[in-house]
């Protein structure tokens, strides 16, 4: 075949761009919790509020308590599940579901996660370390790896969209003001960790004689934005398949251990919520896995002796530094990784041609959902006086969002549980573990340096 | 004009994207990499047009190319 033909035979079908809107889950992310600020801000403007619809369960002590409260407020749980099957059903249909298989699925998410939002109410859920991040992402792992999960269910159990949908919410309750004064802050602090955490795994791993490609994809795996981050390194770089199954596994792995190990450690040394909250966004792993970690951590506020601090500052202080700090800049990490292989290191017999288009292309899209969110509701805010702000825009738009970012991230934590299986995880090999460890060893330790003592006078002021 | 002919060159280029080893499906993708869905998205922004070639099992870009290319049908 003479190059001529060979050009035209291989013409490049392209979709046209604004499937891009359509066809990934941030973008849906961006559809769904903005479509949610602007009705709720609409609202406001005209005298009403989405609180009715936001139901959320409220502190009880007794069980029939809680029994009665479901009951009276029964209309509003089945409205909000109208609005959340309807909202997510249409995002999952368009990226390629069957609604079919979503709607069960989602009742069930749904259902339990009402239930572990009602266990969190309890008065003595804290006393008993109770607390809903946890308790689901437990319950999902056991039904998971034990009974197991159908296979049809996947359309129902999409953390990411519902991750991303509830950051977008988040913006909503974090005024622009506070973002661009604390922004800065965790850039730095997440920039130095990044690059030595980068640093650590990738040179253990050249050291330890892996692929180069592998070590650039363990790294930014574990200094980045976890699975996204290892993804979006593996096909910048051109890794095998079985490099990148390798990086998922162990930002896995580490993600959930750190779940469970962060805010008990928090705990123990009694963080202030801002604080640990830092700790966290600069320590975990992947952003599911950390607002688990974070949302458990702000649930100790006012419940456990000697912990200070809102109870949001936790969550809001993760998401400064991990979504602001690390996650923004993964297109940079990826497009600077694709010079360095296709430059410097052995070829594949693949050729490809770095692109600085690919660092907008990567962008986690999501996040200008939750900066336009938050600049929203700033601009609202700025035309009441505080007394009215506290008496009007709080009660009416903020909580209510408030209450929507906790539903979501609830089904969140619960369908991480439930779609991680740990028989499907490929045998790692013991050289990327020793790799990967040590960067994550690296990572907690300056991450608690950092935020405990380098920046803890910051943090322990944002949290209050 | 120039910028007409440096697209027309671009998009009939014969790159991975067009291949009939190359699979970009996030459901695919998603299946072919335990625990992608469990804190990460075949859908997600940050895969861009990333794919698996199954002729080198390699995850790579969409405009990468290699002499084993093979027009998808």
């Amino acid at each position: 075949m003479t190059e001529a033909v060979q050009v035209q035979v291989g013409a490049a079908k392209r979709e046209p761009l604004w499937t891009e809107f359509i066809r990934k889950d941030d973008w849906w992310a961006i559809w769904i919790g903005l479509g949610l600020v602007v009705v709720a801000a609409g609202l406001v403007a005209s005298g009403s509020s989405l609180k009715w619809l936001a139901v959320a369960p409220q502190k009880w002590s007794h069980w029939p308590d809680a029994v009665a409260q479901i009951r009276a407020h029964g209309a509003q749980y089945l409205a909000l599940f109208a609005l959340w099957a309807t909202l997510f059903g249409i995002g999952v249909s368009a990226l390629g579901f069957r609604l079919s298989r979503f709607l069960p699925a989602f009742a069930l998410v749904y259902v339990v996660s009402l239930g572990l939002y009602v266990l969190g109410q309890w008065d003595q859920a804290s006393h008993y370390n109770l607390e809903p991040p946890l308790v689901a992402l437990v319950l999902g792992l056991l039904i998971a790896n034990t009974v197991g999960v159908p296979k049809w269910a996947d359309a129902g159990l999409r953390v990411e969209l519902y991750i991303k949908t509830g950051i977008v919410l988040l913006g909503a309750s974090l005024p622009l003001t506070l973002i661009a004064w604390a922004g800065p802050v965790a850039i730095v602090q997440a920039a130095i960790v990044s690059l030595v955490t980068f640093g650590v795994i990738y040179f253990t791993a050249i050291r330890l004689g892996l692929d180069r490609r592998l070590a650039a994809t363990l790294g930014t795996g574990g200094a980045v934005c976890g699975v996204s981050g290892a993804i979006a390194t593996a096909g910048a770089v051109g890794a095998r398949k079985e490099q990148a199954s390798i990086a998922i596994s162990l930002v896995i792995f580490w993600a959930i251990v750190a779940i469970f190990v962060l805010p008990l450690l928090a705990r123990a040394l009694q963080l202030p919520t801002g604080v640990a909250g830092a700790w966290i966004g600069t320590s975990e792993f992947a952003d599911a896995a950390g607002l688990a970690a974070a949302q458990a951590y702000g649930g100790y506020a006012g419940h456990v002796a000697g912990i200070t601090g809102s109870p949001d500052a936790a969550v809001n202080a993760f998401t400064l530094m991990k979504v602001i700090g690390r996650d923004v800049w993964i297109g940079v990490w990826a497009f600077v990784l694709s010079i360095v292989a296709t430059t410097r290191w052995q070829p594949t017999g693949i050729q490809s041609k770095p692109n600085v288009a690919e660092i907008w292309r990567r962008f986690p899209k999501f996040v200008l959902g939750f900066l336009i969110a938050s600049a929203i509701v700033t601009v609202i805010s700025s035309g009441y006086s505080y007394a009215d702000y506290k008496k009007i825009v709080q009660p009416s738009l903020v909580a209510p969002l408030q209450a929507l970012r906790v539903w979501a991230f609830t089904f969140t934590f619960l369908a991480i549980g439930l779609t991680t299986r740990v028989r499907e995880f490929i045998t790692v090999g013991a050289k990327p573990f020793y790799a990967f460890t040590a960067g994550v060893v690296v990572n907690l330790i300056l991450g608690f340096v950092l935020s405990t003592q380098v920046f803890v006078g910051f943090w322990t002021r944002f949290g209050q | 004009m120039r910028l007409h002919a440096a697209r027309s060159e671009r998009e009939l280029a014969p790159s991975c994207g067009s291949c009939r080893y190359f699979c970009e499906s996030p459901h695919e993708i998603e299946s072919q990499m335990p625990g992608m869905r469990s804190l990460g998205s075949g859908y997600a922004a940050v895969r861009a047009a990333d794919g698996i070639c199954r002729r080198h099992d390699r995850y790579l870009g969409a405009a990468s190319h290699c002499a084993s290319y093979e027009r998808r049908l």
